[in-house]
């Protein structure tokens, strides 16, 4: 479902404007271009002590890169020690975090220490260069925007520019010691290898050397790489670089359908990971394999699964459920369902395989492994850091390792690898997860959901994780993070435990939970507010709305200390200009109805024939009672202030939530939300081909919108016709007609030439309403027949008698006369004028017998005035009963025509951001149906009646109580409907009441029927049975605010984030390939953002 | 959305009104010197080359010189024979690497000859047409072979239509009533202007800019896209018939706020030749697609239909959204589309595939970055499944995608300067582009596991200095 303001025509066209390209100057100073990966080093002046040692006064200095570590001491030891009062970090410098060999040894002409900075090598594919960023050694608390810097490592060139690489590379990483950058190229299918300490060196002097990739035999292997991955440094602090690089490097290739370990120093494949044709994984120990030559040589690919995705994680802590390290990679295939983790040997080669088959026919184009993971832990306790909290590594849900996999269906999948090695279901309908507690089984259970175990939320794609909007993911990782001090709970930019970060087509980079230790485990009754299931769920977009746990409280000081009491006024309930949905801050506290212009649910009462004074007489939505230290109440249970119960009960799924919505539930009301600008599920006002030959009437539209809409059998369709006054609304050579009897001034397109003629065959087609009934539905097609004019309030169960269908018409005459003066009583109803009826089926509805309107003429047709005379009404005369429209002459409509398409005899619910939800699908031959597979919650249409809640139906009736504020009547002798003092009173009664569910929220409609009044407006005396009030033109609105919505890392004019890479100390690489250079806004080739995990705020922005 | 056509701006062109300046027709009836193809009196060379078709039985390529410096006093519709060029092609990439007559090897692309295109045009089937064609759309009239171009012409600005016509062993093009081929020039029947009757002067005319256009030749019509107007335009294409603007919309697109800029440039159909056929329009300015359909009422002229329309919102939403939609194709038998936009510049694939309710799902599926400034795209498979061609003006390139499976940039290839328009040849796994800045044709090996694949192997025309 789509979402979107169209552009306002409204500019003068330019009269001459050039169909060739846009031109555009790019600025000067940006230095990146299209990044798309991002690897890290450590380089500068080291104390050279051969490893191993502690260093001495005597040890000479090098510059040189070093492993990673070495940089990472260095940020710790900047940390100092951490005082969480000392908002600006001041600590000194804690020296015992020093590597190894690097001790403070003040030795006067030379370094006390080594001096090293981190630097990023930037991997720019199209340009087949690397650019370079520098940053000092400082802990996540001391980064600021700015500390990371773009360098220039070629000072002969102008601007800071790269290093040339490769031809399209396709990832980089660095070797074992952190010495060497390696590419893989696609365009030359062969490695790239850059000597890092020659391209930071002063002056810099870049060594890049070509490495062919070679199979046992020493055949050089001339496929396509798609992903490299490294084994993370581990070399030795305190020595020079080798001359080559180290390790074990993985690359995958597509076309030859392996994943293979190659040697980094000699390029020589040691083993590799073939996948069959059906995906699966076996370990190739034998290195004398080919591949087809992709690059230059020939060599055709053949079909088969094609791994394209690779992230490879070391684990080396160990404690009691994890008693040794752990080495593992994980491969994903982007035409294959499977995702493969490969355990690694000390030596990073292959020693067996774990695959997880996931859901449906999907490939995966990025994947993420985490760590193992203790699932569960709450209120700031880092339960997964064993250093700190358990040396044991238990209990809770126990040990996890999830893989993230980006798959084509454009969601991200979860499964664990190694505890229960299934996919994990992130969208179950929270309804259904219900009395689970924090018992480590729960715990175990809830990390990771079966698939299929319970039903989906409606409008699920899968088991995936699903974006928001229209966004697709792009790319995966996750981040660990460890605060320094404690977080504020549920601050949803408090990041505390494990996250994974996902890029997304949109320009957006969402955060999901996939451990959070700041929040609850399990939803917990006693506190509901603070344990909302979406945000307990591991695998859940993580929610950016603070004060979930708000009530509707307010805290009165007493002396030294203060007392929460409950309001019934709060603040919201004034109404106002609204929330600031776009603001980071403006929205808190869990959903609730927000007013529209002052009014909890607004009505519209459209050309109703209704009194005011009646408008309780009308179905609406249930009002509870709010006991209030302030006021005592009727509020609506959609209420902020609404008892918590029926807050909660309102809205089961927060994350099936827009954060800002608002619903209608308009009385035969259309089953499209759309105007001329804005997109969500068709357009209201659609134009389409109407046909009349031998079989009926029918409208046909080419795009075959009719089942998308949800159209059902019998729905109405009603033939707009034109406006004479807006110009140009029939096409070239036709004209909007409006014959001179027409009642309501509508005309209709007709060709201009023809007009006179066609006047009188089409008299009565073009005075009628010209609403018709939609017997059957295909995707493409409506077969129409008139729609009969029936009394609105002909009894739900059906009419009795034409005596009872007068005696309803004239007391629904009477609904729309002001109450008598003076506390008068209400009027005989029977002396009201009366159309003639019959009580009979009606072909235009289905269901019981309807009052129909019976006539000999049109005029019989007319509505009445106090009078009795008739007024026409545009219903017609058709074979003695009163129709709303009329089968026309063909050539009457033979252009194009505009209609409507609305529900029949129910409301329906749309709304602005879901649109009208439904189950309607096309069976094999076209026709709509209902999904017999569909949500139960998928529905958009509350009717009168429905099954007893008892039944499990959705829509469903019951009885209910609902609070309302009636007139309190003091009668007298003379004054029966004397008001009393207070002229009104609150009271709870048991009404009927149809309750409806759908994805977002549960309410109950109250008062579908109304029995009547007997004396007094309002004292349902009326003895009136299964007598509706409502009417066509009838709408109800409520606007629901602070829904859900999703965490994303702030990234100012991210366009295109294309990458997302875990980099030192658990901080986040977003590479953003950019947009258009444009010469008028702001624009760029592509940026890389770097974001604390612990401090999402703190962004340096390279570009 | 008005449905009344705006009246067109007619372009006060400085085209050459001296009757000598011609277009470097050469002289048809001149031998050309087999040693010296280029000659004065024979030559005929691109100019300003844009759009570019093939027939579908893929023997000649279609191309349009847009004659954009206004050099000569028209433009001209070049047939190439790809017999002719595919023997040249053999010929080099033959062990043996024999150049062709008057060809050399391009100095900086060793898989690269270079040939005069002069041999490999069929010189007498050439006619002249107005000035800035921008596209070429062809429709099949019958299984002969005998075809029907469409051409948005700027200059004009017209419709142009031109028959193809085989007779015996003779081809030609023919755009006017006493001429074939030979470089007549397109008479003013030939150039559709006006909505519904281009005689009757009172009738509407287009609107400016023609674009794109797409041609459903089952269903014979047209739709041809305004850059400068965000309209559309419905042209009746009778197989024994005379062409005729039949419907037309304007407001189809907004202006943008900010520049008053507005546009419908790309176009394509869904599923051409079905029934109801929907045709998807890009813009400009909005990151909208509009959908049509065209209905033919009884004894009433062929109308649009205006559908529903989606947002393009899977890319680029945050950011102030994708447009400046430059290319649309579908594959798949239409289950996806592919799309370009310049902002961001990116590929988009769209599942336009019916959903359970019968209808296009038209879900953005993934997206792939691109190079700046792409001008069109083509789908084609050369026996390994589908790939994405996308010219890329500013850079001199064609990316070449795989789109499978979330999509990714297998190669970028160095095409020469300006590349425009590109058609694919799937039975001789061709690619053909137009390099508008220098007066070249490109050819692109495309078979899988040729050691050329994704190069060019041959261009046609030397390439003018910039």
């Amino acid at each position: 479902m789509t979402f979107r303001k169209l552009l306002l025509a409204a500019i003068p066209l330019a009269s001459l404007v050039s169909c060739g390209t846009t031109s555009s100057t790019p600025p000067s100073t940006l230095a990146l271009d299209r990044p798309i990966d991002v690897a890290f080093a450590c380089f500068g002046s080291l104390r050279i002590t051969g490893g191993g040692r502690m260093g001495t006064t005597a040890d000479p200095f090098a510059t040189t890169a070093t492993p990673i570590e070495a940089c990472n001491d260095y940020a710790l030891a900047a940390a100092g020690v951490v005082d969480p009062n000392d908002s600006n970090n001041n600590q000194p410098i804690d020296k015992t975090k020093y590597p190894l060999g690097q001790e403070d040894l003040p030795n006067p002409g030379q370094p006390s220490t080594a001096t090293l900075n981190y630097y990023a090598l930037i991997l720019q594919s199209v340009s087949g260069t690397v650019a370079v960023a520098t940053w000092q050694p400082l802990p996540p608390v001391k980064m600021i925007a700015g500390t990371v810097q773009v360098m220039d490592v070629d000072p002969l060139q102008p601007g800071a520019s790269g290093i040339s690489i490769g031809d399209l590379p396709v990832g980089i990483v660095t070797d074992r010691n952190g010495c060497f950058a390696v590419t893989a190229n696609a365009g030359t299918c062969d490695l790239s290898t850059l000597d890092i300490t020659s391209a930071l060196d002063t002056p810099p002097n870049p060594i890049v050397d070509r490495l062919d990739v070679t199979n046992g035999n020493g055949d050089v292997i001339l496929a396509k790489p798609a992903a490299i991955a490294g084994e993370p440094t581990s070399g030795v602090i305190g020595i020079e670089c080798q001359k080559t690089p180290a390790g074990i490097l993985y690359v995958a290739y597509p076309g030859c359908h392996r994943v293979a370990a190659i040697d980094a120093a000699t390029g020589k494949i040691q083993s590799s990971i073939v996948f069959d044709a059906a995906g699966t994984a076996t370990i190739d120990p034998d290195p004398n394999f080919t591949c087809p030559a992709e690059c230059g040589a020939g060599g055709a690919v053949v079909a088969g699964t094609r791994p394209s995705s690779l992230d490879l994680v070391d684990d080396l802590r160990t404690y009691l459920q994890k008693p040794a390290p752990t080495r593992r990679l994980a491969i994903g295939a982007d035409n294959s369902n499977k995702v493969t983790v490969v355990d690694l040997d000390e030596q990073h080669l292959p020693t067996a395989i774990t695959q997880i088959p996931l859901e449906g026919a999907i490939g995966l184009t990025d994947v993420a492994l985490s760590p193992q993971i203790r699932m569960g832990g709450t209120a700031g306790d880092i339960e997964d850091d064993f250093t700190l909290s358990d040396a044991n590594g238990g209990p809770l849900g126990g040990q996890f390792q999830f893989v993230y996999a980006v798959a084509t269906d454009g969601t991200v999948r979860v499964a664990d690898t190694i505890n229960v090695k299934h996919e994990c279901d992130t969208q179950i309908d929270p309804r259904t997860l219900t009395g689970f507690t924090a018992n480590p089984g729960d715990i175990a259970y809830l990390s990771c959901i079966p698939d299929n175990d319970k039903p989906r939320r409606a409008g699920a794609k899968g088991p995936g994780i699903q974006l928001v909007g229209d966004a697709r993911p792009t790319a995966v990782t996750i981040v660990h993070a460890v605060p320094t001090s404690l977080m504020t709970p549920a601050n949803p930019s408090a990041f505390m435990g494990y996250f994974a970060t996902i890029t997304a087509t949109n320009g957006g980079v969402f955060v999901v939970n996939v451990d959070d230790d700041n929040y609850a485990d399990v939803y917990d009754p006693t506190q509901p507010l603070s344990t909302w299931l979406p945000l307990v769920l591991p695998h859940q977009l993580r929610d950016r709305i603070k004060n979930r746990d708000t009530k509707a409280e307010e805290v009165i000081p007493e002396g030294d200390h203060s007392t929460t009491v409950p309001v019934c006024n709060v603040s919201e309930s004034v109404g106002g200009a609204g929330p600031d949905v776009t603001s980071l801050d403006s929205l808190t506290d869990g959903p609730h109805l927000w007013p529209i212009a002052g009014q909890e649910v607004a009505v519209a009462l459209g050309n109703a024939a209704i009194d005011l004074s009646r408008r309780q007489e009308l179905p609406t939505i249930r009002q509870v009672l709010c006991t209030g230290m302030d006021a005592t109440k009727p509020v609506s249970e959609l209420a902020f202030a609404a008892p918590l119960a029926n807050r909660l009960a309102s809205f089961p799924d927060l994350r099936a939530m827009h954060v800002d919505e608002q619903w209608i539930l308009a009385w035969e009301g259309p089953l499209s939300n759309d105007s001329s600008t804005e997109h969500i599920d068709g357009q209201v006002d659609r134009i389409g081909q109407v046909i009349v030959d031998g079989t009926g009437m029918r409208v046909v539209e080419g795009g075959k919108p009719f089942c998308e809409m949800g159209v059902e059998p019998f729905d109405e369709v009603i033939l707009k016709g034109c406006d004479p006054n807006a110009g140009g609304v029939c096409g070239y050579g036709n004209t909007c007609f409006v014959h001179p009897d027409s009642p309501t001034g509508v005309g209709s397109c007709m060709p201009a030439n023809d007009v006179g003629v066609l006047s009188d065959p089409c008299r009565e087609f073009l005075i009628s309403q010209r609403h018709y009934a939609a017997t059957t539905a295909t995707s493409g097609e409506l077969r129409l027949i008139p729609r009969r004019h029936v009394l609105h309030s002909t009894p739900i169960t059906g009419c009795a008698s034409a005596d009872q269908c007068t005696t309803l018409e004239q007391h629904e005459r009477q609904l729309n006369d002001e109450p008598p003066a003076n506390g008068a009583a209400l009027p005989d109803p029977s002396s009201e004028p009366h159309h003639a009826w019959a009580c009979e089926a009606d072909p235009s509805r289905p269901g019981p017998n309807q009052c129909i309107m019976q006539c000999t003429k049109d005029e019989d047709c007319g509505d009445l005035d106090d009078a009795g005379k008739s007024v026409a009404s545009g219903a017609v005369c058709d074979a003695g009963r009163c129709v709303e429209g009329v089968i026309p002459p063909l050539q009457c409509v033979e252009t194009l025509q505009r209609y409507e398409v609305h529900a029949s005899q129910a409301f329906v619910m749309i709304g602005s951001r879901s649109g009208y939800l439904h189950p309607i699908i096309a069976d094999a031959n076209g026709t709509c149906v209902k999904d017999p597979n569909a949500s139960p919650t998928l529905v958009g249409r509350i009717p009168l009646t429905a099954p007893a809640c008892t039944t499990g139906a959705n829509p469903c009736s019951l009885t209910i109580d609902q609070t309302e504020t009636e007139p309190a009547y003091a009668p007298t002798t003379d004054k029966p409907c004397e008001l009393a003092d207070p002229p009104s009173q609150i009271v709870t009664r048991q009404a009927p009441a149809i309750r409806f569910s759908n994805p977002t929220m549960t309410f109950e409609l109250v008062d579908p029927i109304y029995p009547g009044d007997q004396t007094c407006v309002g004292d349902r005396k009326g003895g009136l049975i299964d007598v509706p009030t409502v009417f066509p033109g009838y709408a109800m609105s409520v606007r629901i605010v602070s829904g859900f919505q999703s965490y994303a890392l702030p990234l100012a004019g991210a366009a295109y984030p294309i990458n997302v890479v875990r980099g030192p100390q658990e901080s986040i690489w977003v590479e953003d390939e950019g947009d258009f250079l444009s010469t008028t806004s702001v624009s760029t080739r592509g940026r890389v953002y770097r974001v604390e995990a612990t401090l999402p705020g703190t962004i340096n922005t390279l570009q | 959305m008005l449905r009344a056509p705006a009246l067109s701006i007619l372009i006060a062109g400085c085209t050459a009104s001296a009757a000598d300046v011609i277009p470097p027709n050469g002289d048809v009836d001149c031998h050309v010197d087999p040693n010296n193809p280029n000659s004065a009196s024979c030559a005929q060379r691109f100019f300003w080359p844009t759009g570019i078709a093939i027939s579908p039985d893929e023997s000649v390529l279609f191309v349009a010189d847009a004659n954009s410096d206004l050099t000569y006093n028209s433009g001209r519709i070049d047939v190439l024979e790809l017999t002719k060029v595919e023997e040249a092609i053999t010929s080099w990439t033959s062990a043996s690497h024999t150049l062709g007559t008057g060809c050399t090897k391009d100095t900086d692309f060793s898989e690269t000859m270079i040939c005069p295109e002069t041999p490999y045009l069929d010189r007498q089937a050439s006619v002249l047409t107005g000035n800035f064609a921008t596209a070429v759309g062809v429709q099949a009239k019958d299984s002969d072979g005998n075809l029907r171009l469409v051409i948005p012409v700027r200059g004009d600005p017209s419709i142009t239509w031109i028959d193809w016509v085989k007779s015996g062993t003779d081809r030609f093009l023919q755009c006017n009533g006493t001429e074939v081929g030979t470089y007549a020039t397109c008479d003013d029947d030939h150039k559709l202007t006006r909505l519904r009757d281009d005689s009757d002067p009172t009738q509407p005319g287009i609107t400016d800019e023609p674009f794109d256009v797409f041609v459903d030749s089952v269903n014979d019509f047209a739709i041809v896209t305004h850059l400068a107007s965000g309209s559309a335009s419905l042209v009746d294409l009778p197989k024994d018939g005379q062409p005729s603007i039949s419907d037309a919309i304007s407001g189809v697109f907004g202006a943008d706020p900010q520049t008053g800029a507005i546009g419908a440039t790309a176009v394509a159909g869904r599923d051409p030749g079905s029934p109801d056929d929907i045709v998807y329009v890009g813009a400009r300015t909005e990151d909208r697609i509009q959908t049509f359909t065209v209905v033919r009422p009884r004894d009433q002229p062929a109308l649009l239909q205006a559908g529903d329309f989606f947002f393009l919102n899977t890319v680029g939403s945050l950011a102030g959204g994708s447009r400046d939609t430059r290319g649309l194709a579908f594959g798949s038998g239409g289950d996806r589309m592919y799309l370009i936009n310049r902002l961001p510049p990116t590929l988009q694939i769209y599942d336009t595939s019916l959903g359970p309710q019968g209808t296009p799902k038209n879900e953005g599926m993934s997206a792939v970055d691109i190079c700046r400034d792409a001008s069109r795209l083509v789908l084609a498979d050369s026996g390994d499944g589908d790939r994405v061609y996308i010219a890329c003006f500013d850079d001199g390139q064609v990316y070449a995608i795989d789109p499978r499976d979330g999509g990714r940039v297998t190669d970028v290839i160095s095409v020469g300067r300006g590349p425009y328009d590109l058609v694919a040849s799937p039975s001789k796994k061709r690619l053909y582009v137009s390099n508008y800045l220098e007066n070249t044709i490109a050819v692109i090996d495309l078979a899988p596991g040729s050691p050329t694949r994704n190069r060019v192997v041959l261009r046609l025309g030397e390439p003018k200095k910039p």
